[in-house]
């Protein structure tokens, strides 16, 4: 379990002014400024549940994985995870976490991705035979197998991703904070990882913490997400909850098959204003009330002939990126 | 007592990462020792015919030459990895894969530390071998096995000896934005006042008097005397007993510095 309590902390920035005096006079003296990456944050997760860290850049979400995993020391509040506080950098709690940074290697660039693993074999005293089974699985799911005596410098981006993966997780950790893995990738390298940690959670049902801009990622993955803004949270519940509460509308879409005669009275017949409602060529686009959707869609089956009708959920990136902007689900 | 067989790993990985570049591995080698010759071997040269002199300050044109072929392998061997070895891992957060494993950050460093310098040892013992044997025409310089071992005893101390001053200014990168300067003097000042550049034979006595209460006579005068058999046994234990209280005093200076550095880490480069 991760138990965090008003947590907080504050980065020392120094400042300098712009142009070559600027750089001189911060020879002699500095300016700093506090800022606040993490403001009081309250988080409890359960064993074995995953959750989506969503916020723009800056928000605070990196801090918070850093500290979580004993990087960095918090400024205040209490953090306890697996029972361990982070910062102590108990061995017994090192051992059982694992964090993947999708910009930052952690394997050996100059050497082949095996060589590390042997090596991280004798880091986390691995028995041979976990070892030799993790090695095959892991690779197996992530169909590696013939990359892993590539220098891992000569690998292509997914492949370096995947090994990664592999690394982080070949001592079968309890809690994984997955910081962006699947930033940069092409997008059947991003749905090969994406598939690949939903089966790795469906069989050893780790603690995960996901850091993502990808929405695809976050939707696949996560039943719950955190939204931060500013080093705060703005949201934390699950991804339904989200669209109950702010998805307001569903697009209806139909095709027809031939154009409406009078726009004008189909208009009239739905009760709709113009700005709820698209019509081009054969398509109408209905941005309907969540309530409504059911009357409009039959006041649509009534009034034109139709050839193709769906229903849609509201964009939910769209959604969180209102969250975000406005700043106040909470 | 059990060396953890991570240790091992990493010793002989670093090893593997050395020779994946053998290009510079040999060019190095090579490259290095052919200029030591031919600079010591013409400057001193001069020096020596200027002077009409066989022997200035207790050195022959041999054993001089001999001396500038050594000392910079010694210094290398005592470097282990170039300057920004630490501090660049703090700037740009590799820093943090030390932290997530369950082993000592400085352990890890020693080891690779210790693979680095094992090259420059095997260099070392083959261009020894080479001169004493093949080129040196000096009666007087006598290498014996017994003061090898004794040589590389000290070396090993010394080595960390350095490892542990040069990690307190590579550890200042947790509060400055580069330390290449810093890193830069310290190698500098080590090598000059250790007598690296000059034997310490042609300070003025004063001075050499002065340096006794610093380190830097142990980290490379020292071992260059044993080296060359230039030593009492008493003497040896006495320089090897004020190396071993400078290599401890280091080491807390370093790790107190650790300990407060990482509370200004900021892990940038996630």
């Amino acid at each position: 379990m991760i138990e965090v309590k008003n947590l907080s902390k504050t980065f020392k920035v120094h400042t300098k002014e712009p142009g070559f005096i600027g750089s001189v006079k911060s020879l002699f003296s500095r300016k700093y400024i506090h800022k606040e990456a993490l403001k009081n944050i309250n988080l409890q997760i359960n064993d074995g549940e995953i959750i989506g860290l969503i916020g723009s850049n800056g928000a605070g979400k990196t801090t918070l994985t850093k500290i979580l995993s004993g990087i960095i020391h918090p400024t205040n509040g209490e953090v306890s995870v697996l029972g361990f506080d982070p910062w102590q950098r108990d061995n017994r709690y090192r051992e059982q976490m694992a964090l993947i940074m999708g910009q930052k290697a952690q394997l050996w660039w100059d050497l082949p991705a095996l060589d590390g693993f042997l090596l991280l074999k004798e880091i986390y005293q691995i028995p041979e035979a976990q070892f030799n089974k993790s090695l095959d699985y892991l690779s197996e799911c992530l169909m590696i197998k013939d990359q892993l005596k590539v220098q891992v410098r000569k690998l292509s981006l997914g492949e370096r991703m995947k090994v990664e993966l592999m690394a982080a997780l070949l001592h079968n950790p309890k809690v994984v904070f997955l910081d962006e893995p699947t930033i940069g990738l092409d997008l059947t390298a991003q749905k090969a990882v994406r598939e690949f940690i939903k089966q790795y959670r469906k069989e050893f049902n780790p603690i995960m913490i996901l850091t993502s801009h990808y929405m695809e990622d976050i939707e696949e993955l996560c039943e719950r997400v955190v939204i931060m803004k500013e080093g705060s949270f703005i949201y934390d519940g699950s991804l339904n909850e989200i669209k109950q509460q702010f998805a307001k509308t569903r697009l209806i879409k139909a095709s027809l098959n031939q154009s409406p005669d009078n726009i004008e009275s189909l208009k009239a017949s739905l009760a709709l204003d113009d700005s709820s409602i698209t019509i081009s060529d054969n398509e109408i686009a209905i941005h309907s009330p969540r309530e409504k959707v059911m009357e409009y869609s039959a006041k649509l089956l009534n009034t034109c002939s139709i050839k193709d009708l769906s229903i849609q959920e509201e964009d939910i990136g769209e959604i969180i990126e209102t969250i975000m902007r406005e700043g106040k689900a909470q | 007592m059990k060396i953890p067989s991570w240790i091992k790993q990493v010793y002989l990985m670093e090893l593997r990462k050395i020779i994946t570049y053998r290009a510079d591995f040999w060019v190095n080698f090579v490259g290095q020792t052919i200029f030591s010759i031919l600079i010591s071997y013409f400057l001193w040269l001069s020096i020596f015919e200027s002077n009409s002199a066989t022997q200035i300050n207790g050195y022959t044109l041999n054993k001089i030459i001999f001396y500038y072929l050594i000392v910079p392998i010694v210094f290398r061997i005592q470097q282990g990895e170039t300057i920004g070895a630490i501090s660049g891992d703090i700037y740009n957060g590799t820093l943090n894969k030390y932290l997530l494993y369950p082993i000592s950050f400085y352990t890890y460093k020693i080891t690779t530390y210790i693979a680095n310098s094992t090259f420059f040892f095997l260099q070392l013992c083959t261009i020894a071998l080479v001169y004493y044997f093949f080129i040196n025409t000096d009666s007087n310089i006598k290498l014996s096995f017994i003061n090898f071992l004794l040589f590389s005893i000290v070396l090993m101390v010394s080595s960390l000896t350095y490892f542990y001053l040069n990690s307190i200014t590579e550890l200042i990168g947790f509060w400055a934005d580069n330390i290449w300067s810093l890193g830069v003097i310290t190698r500098f000042l080590t090598r000059f006042l250790g007598g690296g550049l000059i034997p310490l034979s042609f300070f003025p006595i004063w001075s050499v008097e002065l340096l006794q209460f610093t380190p830097f006579p142990y980290i490379v005068d020292f071992p260059m005397k044993v080296f060359f058999g230039d030593f009492t046994y008493v003497s040896y234990i006495q320089s090897l007993i004020i190396l071993s209280l400078w290599t401890l005093l280091f080491r807390f200076i370093s790790k107190t510095v650790w300990n407060r550095g990482q509370y200004q880490y900021t892990g940038i480069g996630i």
